[in-house]
Parts: C-alpha cells; sequence; structure tokens
C-alpha cells in the first residue's frame, strides 16, 4: 500500500535526524581520537551514506 | 519468600580481561618512558647521550551509570515476593552490565594494533587459524611475560566458525568442544563470548564508540579500569510533594567508571574489523 504525504514526511524528518546524529558522533571522534579517525574514516562515511538511503 | 525469576542476563567479561582500581581516585597517574636506542659502534671509548623522554599518562574516571526503580509500601507488604531485594539485584547487574560494555569499547577504542579478518570473520571455520594466528604475531616477539595470556572477545553471532573449527580439527580440539560444551581456549588464546550488540557505534556517557562490527584481542590484566568502591546502592524515601507523594521507597544501583589502556601497551590490543 502506498504511503500517504504526512507519513513520508514525519519519516523523512526522522531519517535526517538519524543522519544527522551520525554526523555529529563522527565529528565528535574526529575530536576524541584524531589517529584512529584516519583509519577509520572511509568505514564511518560508508555507514553514514547506508543511512542516508535507508 | 520466594525469589523473583530474573530477566536474562549477559557474561561480565571486563574484570577477566582487566586489572580493576576500586578505591577513591579519581585519576591515576602512571607516566611511561619512551623507548631509547641503543647505538652500536667501533671501539672508540666516547659516546653521545640524548635526553630521555617522559610523557604524562592518566586514567580519569569520568563516568557514572545508574539505574533506578520505585517499590510501593503495598508491593512490598502485599507481594509474595522480597521486591527491594529482588529489585536490586537487577539494577546492581543492569549497572555491572553497562560498566563492562563501557570498559570493553573504551579498550577497543585505546587500542592501537588493528587487524581485518579475512571475508566472513569468524562465522567462516577456515578463517578462525587464520585470524587467531595473525592476532598472536601482532603481540609475539616481546620480552617474556610482556604479552603472555592472550585473550578474543568475540560476540555471540561470531561463534559459528568457532565451534565448527573446534569440532572439526581432530581429538583433541574435538573432545574439548564438545565435553566442555563451549568454547573457552584457542591455540592459546582465552576466547570471551559477550552477547552480540556489546561492541557499539554510539554515545557511551563521555565516550564516542565507533566500535560496531568490531571486536578487540589483547593481553590480559594490561589495561586497567577504575570503578570507585564499585557498584553501590541505596533505598530512599521518596518526598512527598504537594499532591506528589509516594508510598514505599525509590532503590537506585550506581557506579563511577574509568579504563585506560596505558600508551606504552596500546600496540599489544588489537581492534579487529570484521570483514
Amino acid at each position: 500500500m502506498a504511503k500517504n504525504k504526512e507519513v513520508e514526511e514525519v519519516e523523512e524528518v526522522v531519517k535526517s535526524q538519524a543522519v544527522k546524529d551520525f554526523e555529529a558522533l563522527i565529528e565528535r571522534y574526529k575530536i576524541q581520537n584524531p589517529l584512529k579517525y584516519e583509519i577509520k574514516k572511509a568505514e564511518l562515511e560508508k555507514q553514514l551514506v547506508a543511512l542516508s538511503a535507508k | 519468600m520466594s525469589n523473583l525469576q530474573q530477566a536474562l542476563q549477559n557474561a561480565l567479561v571486563a574484570e577477566k580481561i582487566c586489572k580493576v582500581d576500586n578505591t577513591d581516585l579519581k585519576t591515576i597517574e602512571n607516566p611511561y618512558i619512551t623507548a631509547t636506542t641503543a647505538t652500536i659502534q667501533a671501539v672508540a671509548g666516547t659516546y653521545t647521550s640524548s635526553a630521555m623522554a617522559v610523557t604524562d599518562d592518566a586514567l580519569s574516571v569520568d563516568d557514572e551509570v545508574f539505574d533506578a526503580t520505585h517499590v510501593y509500601d503495598f508491593e512490598s507488604r502485599t507481594g509474595n515476593f522480597d521486591f527491594m531485594a529482588n529489585f536490586l539485584e537487577e539494577l546492581i547487574y543492569r549497572v555491572s552490565h553497562k560498566i563492562d560494555q563501557f570498559v570493553l569499547n573504551k579498550i577497543l577504542d585505546l587500542s592501537t594494533g588493528a587487524y581485518t579478518t579475512p571475508a566472513g570473520g569468524f562465522t567462516t571455520a577456515a578463517n578462525i587459524a587464520v585470524i587467531v594466528s595473525n592476532l598472536l604475531s601482532k603481540v609475539a616477539g616481546f620480552r617474556s611475560g610482556v604479552a603472555s595470556d592472550p585473550f578474543l572477545v568475540i560476540e555471540s553471532t561470531d561463534i559459528v566458525g568457532f565451534v565448527q573449527a573446534q569440532v572439526a580439527s581432530g581429538y583433541s580440539y574435538a573432545d574439548a568442544a564438545l565435553n566442555n560444551g563451549f568454547i573457552g581456549n584457542y591455540a592459546g588464546v582465552k576466547i570471551y563470548v559477550i552477547r552480540t550488540g556489546t561492541f557499539v557505534t554510539a554515545t557511551l556517557g563521555t565516550l564516542t564508540a565507533t566500535n560496531s562490527g568490531h571486536r578487540l584481542f589483547g593481553i590480559s590484566n594490561l589495561a586497567l579500569y577504575a570503578s570507585p568502591r564499585g557498584v553501590q546502592y541505596k533505598e530512599v524515601d521518596v518526598a512527598a510533594g504537594s499532591g506528589t507523594g509516594r508510598t514505599g521507597k525509590e532503590i537506585v544501583a550506581y557506579g563511577l567508571i574509568g579504563a585506560k589502556v596505558w600508551a606504552p601497551h596500546a600496540p599489544l590490543f588489537v581492534d579487529i574489523t570484521l570483514s
């Protein structure tokens, strides 16, 4: 069944909040552990892309 | 009085792989010397000297964990169970478990060794010997006693390959795996199994953990965690406000926590990326 517009809008807000939270987490990690961030950068960015695509 | 059936509880492993400090210290200082290099030369009787570098390093207790609930007086009086004691037991366990999760994620974050498994990770039986041998090579060759007693912390979903590898690899391993019923040791490495979802990419107090899909290998008793006075609890009367009073007591379990891998030991802890 097709989703109505309101449901889609709510999902969009929820989705972008999850993405925002993950971006904030990445920023915090960059400061907390810069050396390891460089190692994990690709992995975290991949996870962010996957989260954005959900 | 009967006891209530407790909720499922997970294994706690941090205390088995770390040194634990339960004193009242907020910080534990442990400055370290940077390795020097000796010079070899033809006999000349002369030498040059260089400064010895000493760097500060400290564990700081910066996080606290709590879990609380309320037991009404009528529940205590008329229940067939000792709610206060049973709830408290559960609260203390939940706090202990959160401390365990924090310590494991913190140690994994502080580790500087790195290894990526072959495709399939620990769930492919053929990978187990490859992974464990590679991990051991990361900590081999150090002075006696430095890198002894290695451990590996995996999640419950990883044991598929371990069990297959153990029962299929000859009588000795097969017997151990079958008779003991579970994985305890593989190639001299102590294996600890925690529930799936313990290593997380999430905020745990002051720690930003990025450990989902990662596992921990290291040397026992080199990392340190401090939990001043361990997990404590108290029962408190809830003050009656204007129309908001409650009978009974509030019960709370709480603990302070900090964890550290000292800088010279960080390479002995390996951040395993599952592939």
